[in-house]
C-alpha cells in the first residue's frame, strides 16, 4: 500500500503571520489536531499540532518543573492563553517534519511518524507543493488492515 | 592541593603567540558570538599545536594545567543536585516559607531571600535560581503580584550566599583548590563578611520593594490553603537526598582533618546518589552540564599556556609596582578591579587568569591569603553588578521573560550595580579590620 492510497487530501493550512488565537479557531472550527503551515506556493514549511500549542502556551519554567504547576492560582491557565494569543505561527511552529511523496510506501510514512511529537506528514507533488497528509491515525488504520487482513 | 604552576620566560614569538591566541578567545567569549565552550576548546587545541611548534607548551604540559580537583568537585555536585532536584524538596522549603510567612509578600520576601542565600552555600548558584525562581513565580500569582522583585532579590542572594563557602560559586571553587583552601577556611574568612552583608542587605530589599509587593488579605489566604506536601514526589528518595548532602556537607567542613580534597568527598557522595537512583544512572549522568565542564577543561589549558610564557609573572610585577608592593593597597586593587571587571564579564576565566597571577606574586608577599580573600569577593559579588556579570543572573532573567515578566538591563542595573558598589565597600572594610 502506498501513501496516496490512505492520505486526506483535504488538508487544512495556515501561514506563517497568522496567531496561535487563530490556530486554535482554525482546529476547533475543522475538528482537526494539526494544521500545515504554508508558504504563498503551497509548499510545507512547519506544522502547528495540538501539543506545540500547549508548548507555547504553558510557560517553559512551568514545563521544566511540571510538579510547581499544582500551586498555580485560580484562572492562572485562562491568563497565559490570553498572554500567549497574539504570538504568530512562525514562532511556535515546529520545523522538524518530514514530506512525503504519493508514492511512497506505508513503511516509510510510519518510521518517520515513530519520531517523538509528530502526528502528521506533509505529502507533496514533484514541485514541492502540498497535496495531501498522512496522519497517526492513517497510521493506525493500516496497522488495523495489517493484523485484520491476511 | 595546591595546583602546581611552572612559569618560564619565553621567547618573543612564544609570547606573542600566546597572547594574541588568549585574548582572542577572551574577546570571542565576552562577544558570545561563538559559544565558550568551543571559543575554549578550540583556542585550547590550538594553543597546542603552536606552542608544540614554537617550543614553548606541549600537551603533557596541557593536562598538567587542567585542575581535576576543580573537575571532579563540580561533576560530583552536579550530580548530588541533579538526582536531589527530583525530590521535590526545594519546592516543600518555599511553599513552607511562604506559609510561615501567612501569604505576607514583604515577610515572603525576606525568607525566599534567605532561603537563596542558605542553599546558593552549597548548591551552585544556577541551580538554586531554577529551583525557586518557578516557585516563586508561583506563589507571587497566588498573590497577585509582580514576581519581579523576587525574582532580582533572590538573584543577588544567589550570588552573595554563594561567596560564603568553597562550593557555593566556581571561582571559589577554583581559587580553593589551586590556593590550597579548605572548606573551614573559606567559612572563617568569608562567612563573616557574607553574613554581614546579608544582615544589612535584608531590610534594603524591604525599604526598595515593599511598595511594590502589596496584596489584599483574600490572596494572603490563598497561600495558606497550599499543601506542601504536595511538592514531595518521592519520600524515599528525599531522605536518601538529604542524608547524602548531610553528609557531604560534614564532609566539607572535616575534608582537610581527613586528608581529602574536596573533588573526593564530592565523587562519593555523588557515587552513593547513582547507587539509590541506579535504574536512571544514564539518565543522570546525561545531565551534567558537560558543556560548563568542557569549557573549564579548555579554560585551564589555556591559562596553563599563558603561564608558560611568562605572561602572568609580567602582569604580577607589573600590579605590584603599580600598589608599591603594599598588601592592602594591592588587595583592595584586585578586589575592586575583580568586581567591575565580573560585573561586565565572565568571572570564571578571569578568576582563572587572576589565580596564577596572584601565585607570581609569592616573593613579593608571603601571606597570599588576603589576595584571595579580596579576589573570591570581588569575582562573585560582582556579578551583581549587571544582567550579564553571572550566569545565575541570566538564567533567572531567562525564566522571568519566558513567564512573561521581562527584566530589563536597564532595570537590573538599576538595583543590582548599587547593591554591588554597597557589598564591595563592605568588603573592602572588612578585609581591612581583619587582615591590617
Amino acid at each position: 500500500m502506498k501513501v496516496k492510497d490512505c492520505m486526506n487530501q483535504q488538508v487544512f493550512t495556515i501561514k506563517i503571520e497568522q496567531t496561535l488565537a487563530e490556530a486554535i479557531n482554525l482546529m476547533v472550527k475543522n475538528k482537526t489536531n494539526s494544521l500545515i503551515v504554508v508558504d504563498n506556493s503551497n509548499q510545507p514549511i512547519g506544522i502547528v499540532s495540538s501539543c506545540i500549542l500547549i508548548q507555547a502556551i504553558i510557560p517553559e519554567p512551568m514545563r521544566d518543573n511540571e510538579s510547581v504547576s499544582q500551586f498555580s492560582s485560580e484562572g492562572v491557565l485562562g491568563k497565559y492563553v490570553k498572554d500567549a494569543a497574539n504570538k504568530i505561527v512562525l514562532d511556535i511552529m515546529s520545523k522538524d517534519f518530514h514530506c512525503l511523496s504519493p508514492d511512497d510506501a506505508m513503511m516509510e510514512a510510519a518510521t518517520y511518524m515513530a519520531k517523538d511529537g509528530r502526528r502528521i506528514l506533509p505529502v507533496v507533488d514533484q514541485d514541492k507543493k502540498l497535496v495531501g497528509a498522512v496522519t497517526r491515525t492513517h497510521i493506525k488504520d493500516f496497522f488495523y488492515q495489517a493484523l485484520n487482513n491476511n | 592541593m595546591e595546583h602546581e604552576i611552572v612559569s618560564a620566560s619565553q621567547t618573543t614569538g612564544a609570547v606573542v603567540a600566546a597572547l594574541l591566541i588568549f585574548l582572542g578567545c577572551y574577546a570571542l567569549i565576552i562577544s558570545e558570538k561563538v559559544h565558550r565552550t568551543i571559543v575554549a576548546l578550540f583556542g585550547s587545541a590550538l594553543l597546542i599545536m603552536v606552542g608544540v611548534w614554537i617550543g614553548f607548551y606541549d600537551q603533557h604540559q596541557a593536562v598538567t594545567a587542567i585542575d581535576f580537583n576543580t573537575i571532579g568537585l563540580l561533576i560530583g555536585m552536579m550530580i548530588i543536585v541533579e538526582i536531589s532536584k527530583g525530590s521535590g524538596l526545594f519546592q516543600y522549603i518555599a511553599i513552607k516559607a511562604a506559609k510561615i510567612a501567612k501569604g505576607d509578600p514583604a515577610k515572603i520576601l525576606l525568607l525566599f531571600s534567605l532561603i537563596t542565600a542558605l542553599l546558593s552555600a552549597f548548591l551552585d548558584n544556577v541551580t538554586t535560581i531554577l529551583l525557586l525562581i518557578p516557585i516563586t513565580i508561583v506563589v507571587c500569582d497566588n498573590l497577585r503580584i509582580s514576581p519581579k522583585p523576587f525574582i532580582l532579590a533572590e538573584v543577588f542572594m544567589s550570588n552573595i550566599g554563594g561567596t560564603a563557602t568553597l562550593i557555593g560559586d566556581p571561582p571559589n571553587i577554583l581559587i580553593g583548590s589551586q590556593a590550597g583552601l579548605s572548606f573551614m577556611d573559606f567559612i572563617k574568612n568569608l562567612s563573616p563578611v557574607i553574613i554581614i552583608i546579608t544582615i544589612l542587605l535584608l531590610p534594603l530589599f524591604y525599604f526598595i520593594f515593599k511598595n511594590k509587593i502589596v496584596t489584599k488579605e483574600e490572596y494572603k489566604k490563598t497561600i495558606l490553603s497550599l499543601n506542601e506536601k504536595q511538592s514531595i514526589t518521592d519520600k524515599k528518595m528525599l531522605i536518601k537526598s538529604i542524608s547524602v548532602i548531610v553528609l557531604v556537607i560534614l564532609g566539607f567542613f572535616f575534608h582537610r582533618l581527613m586528608h581529602l580534597e574536596a573533588a573526593t568527598i564530592a565523587i562519593f557522595g555523588a557515587a552513593i546518589m547513582l547507587f539509590f537512583d541506579y535504574k536512571k544512572i544514564e539518565d543522570h549522568l546525561s545531565h551534567i552540564e558537560w558543556v560548563t565542564i568542557f569549557f573549564f577543561v579548555g579554560l585551564f589549558v589555556l591559562v596553563g599556556g599563558l603561564v608558560q610564557v611568562g605572561v602572568l609573572s609580567w602582569a604580577a610585577e607589573k600590579i605590584i609596582s603599580l600598589t608599591a608592593g603594599n598588601l592592602a593597597t594591592t588587595s583592595a586593587f584586585i578586589l575592586w578591579g575583580s568586581a567591575i571587571l565580573s560585573a561586565f564579564v565572565d568571572n570564571i576565566p578571569f578568576v582563572a587568569t587572576m589565580i596564577p597571577l596572584i601565585k607570581a606574586m609569592q616573593p613579593v608577599f608571603t601571606d597570599l591569603n588576603p589576595l584571595w580573600w579580596s579576589l573570591a569577593l570581588g569575582a562573585c559579588l560582582g556579578g551583581n553588578g549587571t544582567i550579564i556579570g553571572a550566569s545565575a543572573n541570566l538564567v533567572a532573567t531567562g525564566i522571568a521573560e519566558k513567564s512573561n515578566n521581562k527584566i530589563t538591563f536597564k532595570e537590573f542595573f538599576k538595583y543590582g550595580f548599587g547593591i554591588m558598589i554597597l557589598t564591595i565597600i563592605i568588603s573592602n572594610i572588612y578585609l581591612w579590620l581583619r587582615y591590617w
